[in-house]
């Protein structure tokens, strides 16, 4: 069971790998030179002013193209199998459908994550021999966003299994900006609510409260200002985190296994 | 029946178990979340900021900002002498903090745009007053909100920096305003904030106020400390008529024992406890500094350290405050 999962995530990978990762890093690195040279003028020759412009704005520019590599690698590894039919020459095999779900999660996981280390990897590099400095608290803030960006990739595929990239790539924008902003959402909704009257607030309100419950919440693992602040975090969040993103891609796991069972193929 | 196919649909026990697990992780995670990392949410304040603002930002003609230019004579209503540091004190005792103050102020350049810059190169655009900011507030407020704070906060400042080229007075100190609202870790905005309202508009009392709001968030920042005791020693006036020694005390107490702190913190905290009348505390102090290994190992601070403690020992205390300071 295990090997025909693990055949399959690392078809996915090579597939994935052999398409689509060359130059979205070629663009990456082209910003990189760009970070390398633009901001000097800016911080007025202070270097601390600049070491933190670099980071602040390579670390957003990972964020934006961390979502851009888990939509397109999300959204074509599962949906061009079933589109060009080669799917069904796996389906026949005896095995279930959950296993081939679970070794294209893996894959296009495996995938997604080796894409955003590379980034992660130059924007490093870039520090590092522009600044001479090794970057306290970065094997954190890496850590956080490979997590964010393994969700993001498990719930584009899910998503994937509807019936065209159009909807896919909606439902994807739209469940990552609400995951980025649940809190703010929430807090908004919660207020709006509270002028309706008792009983449609608590309604509004328990409904908003499983929204919230079901769509991955990018926030808690954005960790930047505290890392900024305090250099570390505490061994108990990192913990916490990685539990929570951990059974959030079970659940993806689960919801995508259950979707492509019921799907007429 | 139906009930029955559900329960035995392995699959969506799955979904249900692996949803409940999830949810119950969530919560754990978000209450740690809240506790250690006790969110920041600077979403109101940048609001506020765009809201008070937006209309400085968008009429070049706004009356209620007035760029005040640098004072640089013997002035002053009652035509007292008052000593303009430059380039001829450079050296002397009492000078070291203050050299190349014009140029750089913590590190940040700055250049203060006038008529005598006209024609020099990179400032060609002095009369291109009407462009449209690149980054209006609501696209910083909508990069806040997707998470992409910091990254709204350094392309501010290269506009704030644009906009100072261009002396648009009103844009600057909106985005000064607006840059810490989004990224609170972003202390070249606090500095430079409180600098400007200290030096140019004579606003002693807000300078304060921002580098004590930036302290709040960033306790463990040495440029934050000096910048308060900068202000609050108020040597000589510099920053108007206000003076609050006791904070100035704690604050180059804190900047000095801060790890990577420069040597002169701790001869500030001396000259301050001077100021405050404690001469003979200011003198064993300075002694105890003097006796330190690690100052003796730096023959420049050495030198700087003795020099300080010749001074107090002939008598001079440091209560430089213009008023008092003359009419000794």
């Amino acid at each position: 069971m295990f090997s025909r999962i693990l055949l399959i995530a690392s078809n996915t990978f090579k597939d994935v790998a052999r398409h689509k990762m060359l130059v979205i890093q070629l663009v990456f690195l082209g910003i990189s030179c760009g970070l390398y040279f633009i901001f000097g003028h800016a911080a007025q020759d202070n270097p601390q002013l600049e070491f933190k412009m670099v980071q602040d704005v390579g670390l957003s520019a990972i964020s934006l193209f961390g979502f851009l590599i888990s939509l397109f690698i999300g959204s074509t590894t599962l949906r061009d199998e079933i589109n060009s039919r080669t799917i069904y020459s796996v389906i026949t095999l005896p095995m279930g459908r959950w296993e081939l779900y679970t070794g294209k999660f893996l894959g296009t996981l495996a995938a997604t994550i080796v894409n955003v280390l590379i980034m992660l990897i130059i924007l490093t590099l870039l520090i590092y021999f522009k600044f001479h400095i090794i970057w306290h608290g970065f094997h954190w803030i890496a850590l956080f966003m490979l997590m964010e960006f393994a969700v993001m990739t498990g719930m584009v595929l899910l998503f994937s299994l509807s019936n065209s990239l159009i909807t896919c790539f909606s439902l994807s924008i739209l469940f990552t900006l609400l995951g980025t902003m649940a809190e703010h959402i929430q807090h908004q909704i919660s207020e709006v609510a509270a002028n309706l009257g008792d009983a449609l607030a608590g309604f509004i309100n328990d409904i908003v409260k499983v929204i919230y419950w079901v769509i991955p919440n990018f926030g808690l693992f954005d960790i930047k200002y505290k890392i900024l602040k305090d250099l570390t975090i505490s061994g108990t969040l990192v913990t916490e985190a990685v539990l929570y993103a951990f059974l959030y891609l079970v659940f993806l796991l689960a919801l995508g296994s259950y979707a492509l069972n019921k799907k007429d193929l | 029946m139906c009930i029955n196919k559900l329960i035995n649909d392995k699959y969506l026990i799955a979904v249900v178990c692996s949803f409940v697990i999830m949810v119950i992780s969530r919560n754990f995670l978000a209450e740690r979340y809240r506790s250690e990392i006790k969110l920041l949410d600077t979403t109101e304040e940048t609001i506020r900021v765009i809201g008070k603002s937006s209309g400085a930002f968008f009429f070049e003609d706004n009356k209620e900002i007035v760029y005040k230019p640098i004072e640089t004579d013997e002035d002053h209503n009652d035509n007292e002498k008052i000593h303009v540091h430059g380039p001829e004190c450079k050296g002397l005792p009492g000078h070291e903090h203050h050299e190349d103050e014009d140029k750089s102020h913590n590190g940040v350049k700055i250049h203060v745009h006038g008529p005598e810059c006209k024609g020099l190169p990179g400032h060609e655009n002095h009369e291109e007053q009407g462009e449209e900011s690149k980054i209006s507030p609501g696209l910083a407020l909508m990069m806040k909100q997707l998470g992409f704070a910091e990254m709204a906060a350094s392309f501010l400042w290269i506009q704030m920096d644009a906009d100072s080229h261009k002396e648009l007075w009103h844009r600057v100190d909106f985005e000064l305003e607006l840059i810490p609202a989004l990224d609170p870790t972003f202390i070249e905005g606090f500095l430079l904030r409180s600098f400007i309202l200290s030096r140019y508009r004579n606003d002693w009392k807000g300078a304060v106020y921002i580098i004590e709001k930036a302290l709040k968030q960033l306790p463990n920042r040495i440029e934050l400390w000096e910048q308060l005791g900068l202000l609050c020693f108020n040597f000589r006036g510099r920053y108007g008529d206000e003076q609050n020694i006791k904070r100035a005390q704690e604050a180059y107490a804190k900047a000095a024992s801060l790890p990577e702190s420069y040597s002169y913190n701790a001869r500030y905290y001396v000259q301050t406890l001077s100021a405050e009348g404690k001469q003979e505390e200011a003198i064993a102090t300075m002694k105890k500094l003097l006796a330190d290994e690690e100052r003796q190992k730096d023959e420049f601070t050495h030198k700087q350290d003795l020099d300080l403690l010749k001074r107090l020992e002939n008598g001079e205390t440091f209560k430089g405050f213009r008023h008092k300071y003359n009419k000794q």
